[in-house]
């Protein structure tokens, strides 16, 4: 009798498991699924140009000056970041037994997953309302803060995984430091700071919450100076979801879908990348 | 010509002042924040000029505040563990057996670091209001969360069933034991990398701003009252500031909150990293 009791219980809680396991699968399609099915079919080459339109009445109108607002910003988070990140990366990886690359490395981990909206209020207190006016630099620069982390903890990887004898025959040639670095490591290091950029890239492209309280979001201009107000996709998703006309929910859409499929892209890549180096 | 070694030198200065500006421009928006939540003005700048306490006697006597913090809270803790609860059974699932379509499966599990915030939020704004039905605010921030936090526990937990040593199990087998009495015993090995999951995803709960911010203010139903329950900190922080300049306590009461939101992130993922690393020196 005993015997069968365990029997029956491990039937039971293989088939919770199991179902668990199924069910936990179910969202994350719905998701994709979701945004595709609503979205794929406001996308035309229009769609992408053109001015959002108005709430009400005819006529298709896109988002041009958030496609062309999220470019700007994501290329001038990722000269920030980039310049900062790749250095930081280098330092964390080829001097880590130092204090200040193990409190460097401490400090980037935490603010991978930290709260961006307080960066967002950094950004406005220091950028925004100093001039008096919501612009594209400050946007760039709270961007920039988000995925200095991710960037530096990938190019640290990419250094790391530098096999050892390598960089002891770099340096056997004589050359100083940052030839060595630069230009013999960066070689064989090359995919994995690609991929540390494309994950910035990415990171930035989706990132709204900072966007809410530095950049304002434009409608009818697509760049106007970096001092000026500019808009980006996620932000105009954001606001037009929320607004109650139903011409403006089908353009949030119609973003959604470009924005995952631009993201979506980059992730593929990257993986792609990756793989070229593993085989 | 400039000696190599100068080069050297004067690099490896470069690299160490590359490195502080970092540091410092990573750190400069907290501390920053930090001090106008004590700064004594209506409208602070840099640097403060007083020292105050009545910001956060402003954030603490708001019945909307402490229920945003109150939320915030309950919200990030319920789907951390629900996510675990889930995830603990998936990852037995998928790194104990083969089967056609497991990498899809796992590409999507880990789509929810991919996918923007406002991504999400947008899709479930319909999937919970046209498709589940579900109008009450609590419950879709609870199963919001839940998916943005699974991947985070799906990954650590995951990570360590993968790393377990295989013949722990088969002696277990060879004990007699069913297949659910070995799960409970593996369990028990696993059991600081469940923590650390649980941290993880507790931090990232916490953060999430966009995709909340869209779930608790809806466009196809009016809200019920003002403040709907279930307002999470960032989200109250997204959907005030916009008037926030209106009310001469209203802005540094955001830094309050985002000061308290800081440093619950801040315990947070530090308590995660210290999980994380005692993992890694067991094994």
């Amino acid at each position: 009798l005993r015997l069968n009791r365990r029997k029956i219980i491990d039937k039971i809680m293989l088939g919770i498991i199991s179902i668990l396991a199924i069910a936990s699968a179910i969202p994350i399609f719905a998701i994709l699924v979701n945004v595709y099915s609503e979205g794929a079919k406001y996308i035309t080459l229009n769609f992408l140009i053109d001015l959002p339109p108005p709430p009400i009445g005819d006529g298709g109108g896109g988002i041009g000056p958030a496609l062309v607002g999220s470019l700007i910003l994501v290329l001038l988070a990722l000269v920030i970041a980039g310049v900062i990140g790749f250095f930081t990366g280098l330092y964390l990886s080829e001097f880590s037994h130092t204090k200040l690359a193990q409190y460097a490395q401490m400090f980037l981990q935490i603010m991978v997953e930290f709260p961006t909206i307080i960066i967002g209020l950094f950004a406005y207190m220091v950028l925004v309302a100093p001039l008096k006016r919501f612009n594209a630099m400050a946007g760039a620069i709270a961007l920039s803060i988000v995925i200095i982390p991710y960037i530096a903890l990938n190019v640290r990887e990419a250094y790391k995984s530098i096999p050892y004898t390598l960089k002891e025959a770099a340096f056997s040639l004589g050359v100083s430091a940052p030839v060595a670095y630069l230009r013999i490591l960066l070689n064989a290091a090359r995919h994995g700071v690609l991929t540390a950029l494309l994950v910035g890239i990415a990171r930035a492209a989706g990132e709204t919450a900072p966007l809410l309280l530095t950049i304002l979001g434009t409608t009818f201009t697509y760049f106007g100076g970096l001092d000026q107000p500019i808009n980006a996709i996620p932000l105009l998703i954001y606001n037009f979801a929320l607004s109650p006309y139903e011409k403006w929910h089908q353009v949030a859409w119609g973003a959604a879908a470009v924005l995952l499929t631009i993201i979506l892209a980059i992730f593929v890549i990257s993986r792609l990348i990756v793989r070229e180096v593993k085989t | 010509m400039i000696s190599k070694r100068s080069v050297d030198i004067v690099s490896s200065y470069v690299v160490k002042i590359v490195l502080i500006i970092t540091i410092i421009f990573l750190f400069f928006p907290v501390i920053i924040s930090i001090t106008f939540a004590f700064d004594p003005r209506n409208f602070p700048t840099f640097p403060p000029i007083g020292f105050t306490l009545k910001w956060f006697e402003n954030f603490f006597r708001m019945r909307t505040f402490i229920e945003g913090l109150k939320w915030s809270l309950i919200i990030a803790v319920t789907a951390s563990g629900i996510s675990i609860c889930i995830a603990i059974p998936t990852s037995f699932a998928i790194t104990r057996n083969e089967f056609n379509g497991k990498n899809i499966l796992l590409a999507a599990f880990q789509s929810p670091l991919i996918v923007p915030g406002v991504v999400a939020g947008v899709a479930f704004l319909t999937f919970f209001r046209g498709f589940l039905n579900i109008y009450s605010a609590l419950t879709n921030l609870l199963i919001a969360h839940t998916i943005l936090t699974f991947p985070y526990t799906l990954r650590t937990i995951g990570a360590a069933i993968a790393g377990l040593d295989r013949t722990l199990e088969e002696a277990a087998y060879s004990l007699g034991m069913t297949r659910w009495e070995v799960i409970r015993t593996l369990l028990g090995y696993i059991r600081s990398s469940i923590l650390a999951g649980a941290f993880l995803a507790l931090g990232r709960a916490m953060g999430e701003t966009v995709a909340v911010a869209m779930v608790v203010g809806n466009t196809l139903t009016f809200p019920r009252s003002l403040f709907d329950i279930g307002y999470t900190i960032p989200s109250l922080i997204a959907n005030q500031f916009p008037t926030a300049e209106a009310y001469s306590y209203m802005m540094p009461a955001l830094y309050g909150g985002a000061l308290i939101l800081f440093i619950a992130g801040l315990i947070i993922n530090l308590a995660g990293l210290y999980w994380i690393r005692r993992v890694m020196v067991k094994s």
